[in-house]
This record gives C-alpha cells, sequence and structure tokens, in this order.
C-alpha cells in the first residue's frame, strides 16, 4: 500500500445485465470522466495521483465502478477572480463609475465601491476578488457525479419503466461512498447509498460495503468477480487447466491469422458476460467430426459461446469448454444442457451442409442475380463481372512483379467467390463468409487453387491479419476491394474518422498492405480508373461523375498510405516526401520511404533536401518548357547541363531496379555543379528567354530528385522528431529568386 | 419427465394470472409473432396500465420444414407477457416463473444476454436480450422503445417464451415432434400434417396472383376503414397484409426490391391505426388510467 494521503473514491453502478461488449468502453469513460472531473474540481492531489496508477475500475454485467485512490478532501483554498469590463468601460471622464461598471457589481453582489483593478491579457478590467473553493469533496462529488453519469453514451440506450431515465439498462443501486461516508447523489431517479448486490444466485439481500478499499473482498464474499482483468484470468486459467486435463489446447476461431493460440475474442466476451465463471467440460457425438473444423468451430463459438478444444492442430474433438456464471455445477444440469444445446446446433449445421450441398458452388453463384450486393448498385452477378474486368487487368501486373498466378484458378475462384453468400450456411454464420465458399469448393472437387482463392480472398480481415495465403487468393481480395471502393466512392460516400459504414478504411488498408506486402507492381491510378469504368454501363442513381470519384478515391488512398508508412516507419515526413513524389506504386513507395528513412542518419541528407527547396522556391509553381542545351552559356550552367545529361540514365536505371539509395547517391553527386551554378548564374536574366531555359535546367534537376521523394517536406533542422510541422516556406534561395 | 407441453402453457398461464395479469386468448387472425396481438400492439400505447398473458399461435411461412427438421416449425406457440409499465423487480418476476414449470434457477446457468428487437413492418423497436439456460434461448424479454412508431410512455416489458423449446428442454427431447403434448399424444399427432401441407402451401402452391391482389385489397380495405375512425377493423387487415406478404415471401414471389415496398406499405397501415387508436383512447380519456389512479398503486 502506499501511504495515504486523502480519501478513497468509489462509484458503483448497479443495473440490469449490460451488453458484453459495452462494458469495457463505458468503463473507460468513466474512468476518464471521473479523473477530469476531479482534476477541474481541483480535488487531485499536488503529487502521486496518476488516472493509471490510482483510478481503478470494475465492472460485470451488472455494475460498473470506478475507485479513485488519495484525494483531497476538500478543495485548497484560492483567491478566485472574476474579470467584469475594461477600465475605460468602467469608469466615465471623471473617474464616475459607468452603467456596466454598476451592473456588474450588482451581478456580483459587491458595492460598486469594491470593484478592484485586475491585470488580464486584454488589458486592466474592474473585477472582484474572493477566497474561493475550500468546498469538501463530499459536496463537489455530489454535484458533479450525475452529470459525468448522464454524459456516457453506449452504443444502444434504453427507457424503462416510467420512461423518464436513459441509460444503457435499468439503474437498480448506487454506491457513493468517500471512504466511509455515503456521497449523496441520484442516478436516474435512484439514491446513492453504501448497499450493493451480490451475484444472482447469492440472493436478493442487500450487502453493505463500508469502505472503498474493501469493495472487491466484500463482493467476491458474495460470488461477485468486480475486477474484469482477475475474471479474464480465472477464466484464462479454468480453461487451460480443462484443456490440458483432457491433453488438448483451446482451438484459435477460423480466419484468425496463423498461429493463433486460443480464442481471445471469445474470452473477452464471456469475461463480460459473467460474474463467477465456472467452465463446464462437455462433449458431442463423434459423428458430428465428419462436419468441417471451421464450422464445427463455429457452431461452438457463434451460438454457445463454447470453446472448441483440439488435440493436435486442426483435429478438432468432440469437446467443448463453455462458462457458466455458476459456482458450480454439482448435479451436472448445466453440463447435460448445453450438450443438449450443442447437439441442436450442430443438427442445425450439418443440416445446412446437407442442404446446401444439394447444389454445386456454380449452381449458388447462379442465384446472385438476385442477391443485392447494394441497391443503387445493383446486385452480386453484376459485381462478379465487374470484378472479372478487374482480374484480367490485375494478373499480368501479378505476372509482371515475378508471382506465379494460375490464371484460370484465379478467374474461377471470381466468378464463384460470392456463391456462398446463397447458402443458409452463411446466413446462419455471417463470420464465415468466404471461407464457407471455400470448404464447398473444396467439397465439389473444384480446383485446389481455386477453392484456396475463395476460402482467403475476405483477407486481411484488419491490420493485424494475415494477407491472402496464395496469390490466386490475392488477385480475388484485390478485384473485389477495388470494385467496392469504386462503387461506394461513385456515390459520393467518402469515409470520416467516425463514420465509415462500408469499412472503407480497411477495405483500401487491406488493399495497400497486398500491392506492398506482396511485392505486386501496378499503377493504382490505372487501377481505380478501371473499377470506376466497370460502373459505366449502369447509370446510377445520386452517382458523383467518375473523374470526381477518382480524385477523392485517390485522396483517400493518400491518407492510408500515410497511415501505413506511419505504422512502418517512425518518420512522418520521410512518408510524406516519398507521397509527395508518387504514390502511383504503393510497392515501390514503400521502397522509396525505406531509401529516405536510410538516407536521413547521413550528414549529406541535409544537402540534398536544402538543394531541392532552393530549386524548388526558384521555380515556384511557373510552368516551364525543358531546356534547350543550345541556349546555355555559362560554363556553369553547361556543366550542370552535362552532370544532369550523366546522371539522368544512372538514375533511371537504378529506379528500374528500385535501388532509390544508389539514386539518391546519384543526385548527391551533381552538388558540385549545382553548388557552382548557383555561385555563377543568375537564373532570373532580364532576357526572357534566357531565364526561361535556367528555369528550365533547374526543372530537369528537380525532375531527378522527383523521382524519390519532395525533399522539401522533409523538415531539417529540428533533429530527429517525429511528426515536425510541414515546412511550407523555406528562407534558402529568395535571393536567386529576387535578384 | 419435465411436464408436457399443454402442462406448460397451463403453469404459465396460473403463474402470470397470480400476479395479476388478465388472461387473454390467442387472435383469430394470422399473426407473425405475439407482439402483433392488438391486446400488445395497441396496449402498449399512450399512458394506460396493463397486464396481459397468453399463448399465441405464430405464422412463419419462412420456417416451414414441410415437418422435417427436429427444431422449425411453420407455426409454434409463444406465451407472451405484456408488463405496463415494466415493474422494477420484473427480472426477478421472470426468474420466479420459471419454477412455474419446475425449474430452480439455483441448478441451471440463467444468462441474460443482449438481444434487440426490432418490427420495421409494425414500426417497433425493444432493447433486452434473450434469456439463456444452460446455453438454450428459452424467452426474450424486451423493453418496448417504440410500437407504430411511436415512442413510448411509460416503457412496457415484453416477455416471449419460446414453448416448444422449453418443452424439448424440459424432456429431454431431441425432435419437437416427439413432444408430448397430452398423456398419450404428441405434439406430432396434434401438428404434423399442418405442417407438411402448410409447407407444400406456402412454398410451392400459393397462388401468387392472387395474394398480390388481395394484398392491394387488404391495404385498400384497411386505408378505408382508417377513415371511418374504425382502428381496430383497420388493423385486422394490416395484419391480413402482413401475413399474406409472407406468403409471398416464403413463395419466393418478393424480389429484394420489391421487399422494401411491401414493408413500407404495411407499416403505413399499422403506423395509421397505432396514431388513430391512441387519439381513440384520448378521447375515452384514457379510462384504464383513470382506474389506476383511483386504486392503491401497484404493488
Amino acid at each position: 500500500m502506499t501511504p495515504r494521503s486523502g480519501p478513497d473514491f468509489l462509484l458503483e453502478i448497479g443495473t440490469e445485465e449490460i451488453p458484453a461488449r459495452m462494458i469495457e468502453g463505458a468503463l473507460k469513460d468513466l474512468a476518464d470522466g471521473l479523473s477530469s472531473e476531479l482534476q477541474t474540481a481541483r480535488l487531485l492531489p499536488d503529487s502521486g495521483f496518476t488516472p493509471s496508477g490510482n483510478i481503478d475500475r470494475f465492472g460485470s454485467p451488472r455494475r460498473l465502478a470506478v475507485r479513485a485512490r488519495g484525494i483531497r478532501s476538500s478543495q485548497p483554498d484560492a483567491i478566485e477572480e472574476v474579470t467584469g469590463p475594461p477600465v475605460g468601460a468602467a469608469y466615465d471622464a471623471a473617474g464616475r463609475p459607468t452603467k456596466a461598471a454598476e451592473g456588474f457589481a450588482r451581478a456580483q453582489g459587491v458595492a460598486v465601491a469594491d470593484l478592484e483593478r485586475l491585470k488580464t491579457p486584454r488589458g486592466e478590467c474592474v473585477g472582484v476578488r474572493r477566497k474561493a473553493g475550500g468546498l469538501k469533496a463530499q459536496d463537489v462529488l455530489s454535484r458533479r457525479i450525475p452529470a459525468l453519469v448522464a454524459s456516457l453514451t453506449f452504443p444502444k440506450m434504453m427507457r424503462w419503466g416510467a420512461g423518464e431515465h436513459r441509460f444503457v439498462r435499468p439503474i437498480h443501486w448506487v454506491v457513493a461512498l468517500l471512504d466511509r461516508t455515503v456521497v449523496d447523489l441520484s442516478l436516474c431517479g435512484v439514491r446513492s447509498g453504501n448497499r450493493s448486490r451480490g451475484h444472482r444466485l447469492a440472493g436478493s439481500e442487500w450487502i453493505t460495503i463500508a469502505d472503498p478499499s474493501a469493495y472487491l473482498e466484500v463482493l467476491r464474499d458474495h460470488l461477485v468477480m468486480a475486477d474484469g482483468e482477475a475474471r479474464r484470468g480465472a477464466i484464462q486459467a479454468q480453461i487451460r487447466g480443462a484443456a490440458a486435463a483432457l491433453g488438448a489446447r483451446i482451438a484459435a476461431p477460423p480466419g484468425a491469422p496463423p498461429g493463433t493460440e486460443g480464442d481471445d475474442e471469445l474470452l473477452q466476451e464471456v469475461t463480460h458476460s459473467v460474474e463467477w465463471p465456472h467452465v463446464i467440460s462437455g462433449e458431442f457425438e463423434a459423428s458430428f467430426l465428419d462436419l468441417p473444423r471451421e464450422i464445427l468451430v463455429t457452431a461452438l463459438r457463434h451460438h454457445q459461446k463454447s470453446f472448441s478444444l483440439e488435440g493436435t492442430p486442426g483435429r478438432v474433438l468432440n469437446r467443448f469448454l463453455a462458462v457458466a456464471d455458476t459456482p458450480g455445477d454439482p448435479r451436472g444440469a448445466i453440463r447435460r444442457g448445453n450438450e443438449w444445446v450443442l447437439r441442436a446446433r450442430l443438427a442445425d449445421a450439418r443440416f445446412f451442409w446437407q442442404e446446401d450441398r444439394k447444389a454445386a458452388l456454380p449452381a449458388h453463384a447462379a442465384a446472385l442475380e438476385r442477391v443485392t450486393f447494394h441497391e443503387k448498385l445493383g446486385s452480386y452477378a453484376r459485381k462478379i463481372r465487374r470484378m472479372l474486368g478487374l482480374a484480367e487487368a490485375i494478373l499480368p501486373a501479378f505476372e509482371r512483379s515475378g508471382l506465379r498466378v494460375d490464371g484460370a484458378a484465379a478467374r474461377e475462384a471470381v466468378r464463384l467467390c460470392k456463391a456462398d453468400l446463397t447458402t443458409q450456411m452463411v446466413k446462419e454464420f455471417p463470420e464465415l463468409e468466404g471461407i464457407v465458399g471455400g470448404l464447398y469448393a473444396r467439397a465439389d472437387a473444384l480446383p485446389e487453387r481455386a477453392a484456396a482463392a475463395i476460402y482467403d480472398h475476405y483477407r486481411p480481415r484488419g491490420a493485424e491479419d494475415a494477407l491472402p495465403a496464395t496469390p490466386e487468393a490475392a488477385v480475388v481480395s484485390l478485384a473485389d476491394r477495388l470494385d467496392s471502393q469504386a462503387g461506394i466512392f461513385l456515390l459520393g460516400i467518402v469515409p470520416t474518422g467516425s463514420r465509415d459504414p462500408y469499412g472503407l478504411r480497411r477495405s483500401v488498408l487491406g488493399t495497400c498492405r497486398i500491392l506492398s506486402e506482396m511485392k505486386v507492381r501496378l499503377s493504382l491510378a490505372a487501377l481505380i480508373g478501371q473499377a470506376l469504368r466497370g460502373y459505366g454501363e449502369v447509370s446510377i442513381e445520386g452517382a458523383v461523375h467518375p473523374d470526381k470519384a477518382r480524385a477523392s478515391l485517390l485522396e483517400f488512398y493518400r491518407g492510408r498510405l500515410q497511415h501505413l508508412g506511419e505504422t512502418a516507419s517512425a518518420r512522418q515526413d520521410s512518408v510524406r516526401a516519398a507521397l509527395g513524389a508518387s504514390m502511383d506504386d504503393p510497392y515501390d513507395l514503400m521502397i522509396r520511404t525505406q531509401a529516405i528513412d536510410a538516407l536521413r542518419s547521413e550528414p549529406r541528407f541535409e544537402t540534398l533536401v536544402l538543394a531541392h527547396k532552393r530549386i524548388k522556391n526558384i521555380l515556384k509553381e511557373r510552368p516551364v518548357p525543358p531546356h534547350d542545351p543550345a541556349l546555355l552559356q555559362e560554363e556553369a550552367e553547361r556543366a550542370l547541363d552535362r552532370a544532369l545529361r550523366k546522371a539522368l540514365p544512372l538514375i533511371e536505371a537504378a529506379q528500374e531496379r528500385l535501388e532509390y539509395l544508389a539514386a539518391l547517391r546519384e543526385i548527391e553527386r551533381l552538388s558540385p555543379e549545382l553548388d557552382r551554378f548557383f555561385a555563377e548564374v543568375m537564373v532570373m536574366a532580364e532576357d526572357p528567354r534566357l531565364r526561361n531555359n535556367r528555369l528550365g535546367l533547374l526543372r530537369g534537376i528537380a525532375g531527378l530528385f522527383l523521382r524519390v521523394a519532395d525533399f522539401s517536406e522533409i523538415a531539417v533542422g529540428s533533429g530527429p522528431v517525429a511528426g515536425a510541422a510541414r515546412p511550407r516556406e523555406a528562407a534558402p534561395g529568395t535571393r536567386e529568386a529576387g535578384r | 419427465m419435465g411436464l408436457n407441453f399443454q402442462q406448460l402453457i397451463l403453469g404459465l398461464q396460473t403463474f402470470w394470472a397470480g400476479e395479476g395479469a388478465v388472461l387473454q386468448q390467442p387472435y383469430d387472425v394470422e399473426v407473425g409473432a405475439g407482439t402483433m396481438h392488438p391486446d400488445t400492439f395497441f396496449r402498449v400505447l399512450g399512458p394506460e396500465p396493463w397486464r396481459v398473458a397468453y399463448c399465441a399461435p405464430s405464422r412463419r411461412p419462412v420456417d416451414g420444414r414441410y415437418g422435417q427438421n427436429p427444431f422449425r416449425v411453420y407455426r409454434h406457440y409463444q406465451f407472451q407477457v405484456i408488463l405496463k409499465p415494466s415493474p422494477p423487480d420484473v427480472q426477478d418476476i421472470y426468474l420466479r416463473s420459471l419454477s412455474a414449470f419446475g425449474i430452480d434457477p439455483a441448478d441451471h446457468d440463467i444468462r441474460f444476454d443482449e438481444d434487440n428487437w426490432e418490427s420495421p413492418t409494425l414500426g417497433a423497436a425493444g432493447v433486452g436480450w434473450q434469456v439463456l439456460m444452460d446455453g438454450m434461448e428459452i424467452s426474450q424479454f424486451t423493453y418496448f422503445q417504440q410500437a407504430g412508431g411511436i415512442e413510448l410512455n411509460p416503457i412496457s416489458a415484453e416477455i416471449t417464451y419460446g414453448s416448444e423449446r422449453i418443452g424439448m428442454f424440459l424432456n429431454g427431447v431431441a425432435n419437437v415432434f416427439d413432444l408430448e403434448w397430452a398423456p398419450g399424444v404428441s405434439y406430432g399427432d396434434v401438428r404434423l400434417q399442418e405442417e407438411v401441407e402448410f409447407s407444400r402451401h406456402n412454398f410451392e402452391a400459393a397462388e401468387v396472383a392472387l395474394l398480390n391482389r388481395l394484398f392491394d385489397q387488404y391495404e385498400t380495405e384497411g386505408q378505408r376503414l382508417l377513415k371511418l375512425g374504425l382502428v381496430l377493423p383497420a388493423y385486422d387487415y394490416a395484419l391480413r397484409c402482413s401475413h399474406t406478404f409472407n406468403v409471398l415471401e416464403a413463395r419466393g414471389a418478393i424480389s429484394v426490391t420489391e421487399r422494401t415496398g411491401f414493408i413500407q406499405r404495411v407499416r403505413r397501415l399499422a403506423v395509421g391505426c397505432a396514431r388513430d387508436y391512441l387519439k381513440a383512447r384520448e378521447a375515452l380519456g384514457f379510462p384504464l388510467l383513470k382506474r389506476a389512479a383511483a386504486e392503491a398503486p401497484h404493488p
């Protein structure tokens, strides 16, 4: 225990069962809110208090609780200043108080004569100084906590009874304690006290929380593990123990990246749906093991929230672990019940499997004419036709990039990848879309490479997920993503941080990851153009012009590529510089970003950056034609021209091989000629022909830089600071431009 | 052996009668759920208190399986309870009701698992849970937030028991048709032929052109009656529209794009009924509210 500097505050909101998915978020909001309330209310001690160290969050389906340890028992005294009108407006020329001064004094409850002169950022004003605060924590909290709780939002809220209050679920009790004293307040019409309730099975009598520090213990005595972390640990230990007793391990959910151990998502969910976990180990008939592993594991976890077990990876056992909310199952009723229900669920799954298999996958695909992809964008059958066109554009790019891809299998996979949307299995388990298609393709004895491509084409499902395992799957995934992105942007829908109903951030990030991590070389602009043209045949109600959709989708890609680059490289401006040159080929972009980052540590890097900035400053945005070597007069400019012509093929060759470090070294070699040029040549000559020719020469040099990066995006001299401000104007270069 | 099917229904009726509910009977127009019974749909509107319980045979054409599926049937028997306003101890009352069919909550794992409910055709929505017992859904528990497009005040609690499932569970029966209905008579004896014939009707035989015509006529008639201030008769036509739509859908006669249009039309009629019902009750001075005020406060 740390030495106590002040009292502890405990708030517990007792409710009916809160949805498991909302508990963590609510506790975070409550803890953050409490922390900032304590801060603004000046109830935090001068030192030693940190939100993470001193504010505990506890929660379970029937309670949300926060505890702040060691706050002030009252606010420190402070002098409060209330500022009124400026002195000039408060007194007239004769020094008599104006109406403004009188009004202010009246509002503050003081005599005009008592107004003082206060120095403020907006000049000298009249004002009032009084001793403020010293309010007791008790009083402050009882006033502020109800507003804090009222400000909590949940994904779905409700009203109950007379209908006058709104919260995530009805509130039944409130514990609000400052050490041993009840903080008097009321939440949704429920008055605070020091009485809580235990587990439903522990009976309905009230239990007393004498002191915030006793909270966890008292609840534990009444069958509640209120600490979510401890509860998760308890379940983890129980399921591991039960699995070990059977010589088995917890199976990972289908679709998890290879190598995933256990099922953390399910663990998280069950953690927040129980107050006192007890793991039930049961079994089902071995005859169900003829169902594919993916279907079995999903049937267990989707509806029954049960963990599957496997002996060796991929070999599921006819066993399951369910997490009950009880102290035990002495009569075995819970195990028998779960086994009974599971039998029904597995029978359902087998029924779906058999029904779906009555038609082969291509027959299911035929039904896609009647399945809507998007109400304005038409059916899935249409989407497939567009995707086939896209696949024809993507396949050659894979081959050019040296990826061996079975084109026939990829085309077959595109034709069939959405067929599982018409199956009963996917209607029952939407999380298995794609996977089910792959399984049915295998069962139909379709070519394995096509089946594998269907199975994997939703990958990567998120930033952490694995890429599609085969090039064919990557082709399908890209065609699918590009088509959806183009369609949604054609509707004029641009996702924002808070609103992304079609999951386009994830979709675009997935495209970028596939291209850059699988080293596929292609032009994004061309691919997006092709995807948009795919919609050309139909007139879409409310659509924006394709050029506009293309521009905004490319801009959206820029944001995602920036994000992806920053995740891989610490320097924001390296990514911006690389993006500034070009973003059309995400793999190339990644290599350039790496080259810039690698060169940054070398001192010569700054020379490069300054040179590029200097040239850009002279060129501004003006359009100039390429220079004509015949017009070059001075030796310094002819020397630069020679250097440029010598460097160009070398840089082109390095670029071709993606050896950008070498390209940068070639550019760097131009430094002496460039320095001499700036020293000896007046760019802004009187003669417009000479002037434009010199500008043209400089543009040629800038063109070399821009094959790698826009170095003017790089912040120099600021040291290795990630996220340095974007430099807008740079000082060097003005002299030449102004001459 | 647990209670047979009819003992289960009897047990629930007895329990809820004891909680002050009006024991109502099934409605005699086809409904897809107990919620569509006028004693739920209308009574949850407005300020008047109400408690009702009834068995609601519910027709869901798309769920028909020709009597072949051990768990799914075209028509099932919901047991429906409305408590308005929702009492503070509604969960406790519910848990006590389980003892009506011999379940001691202490022996089981009973969970309230998030499950919200929405009916676009009725303009209704609620927030609540599915109640799981040892992993099986035995009830739906919903706090109605909106009905007929109208925000509700006070809020009603709706409890819907899945009678077949509970019966199967209590008796360890793996096929609903084997469930004992009465001594010596199984659920299959009572219902199998109906399941087979209605599955054939709904999926294969129903006359699409006739049903389309009927839908139009039911809708027109409902709107006409509404204009005459005949709210309850108009609502019967809304129910007929809804069921006709359900059969057309099972028949595969409604495309995805048409679907929204059908739902909108039923909804418009239902919402009109809700609005006019409320006006009619107001004109009557909300009779049940007056009586409640005259008596002692509700327990």
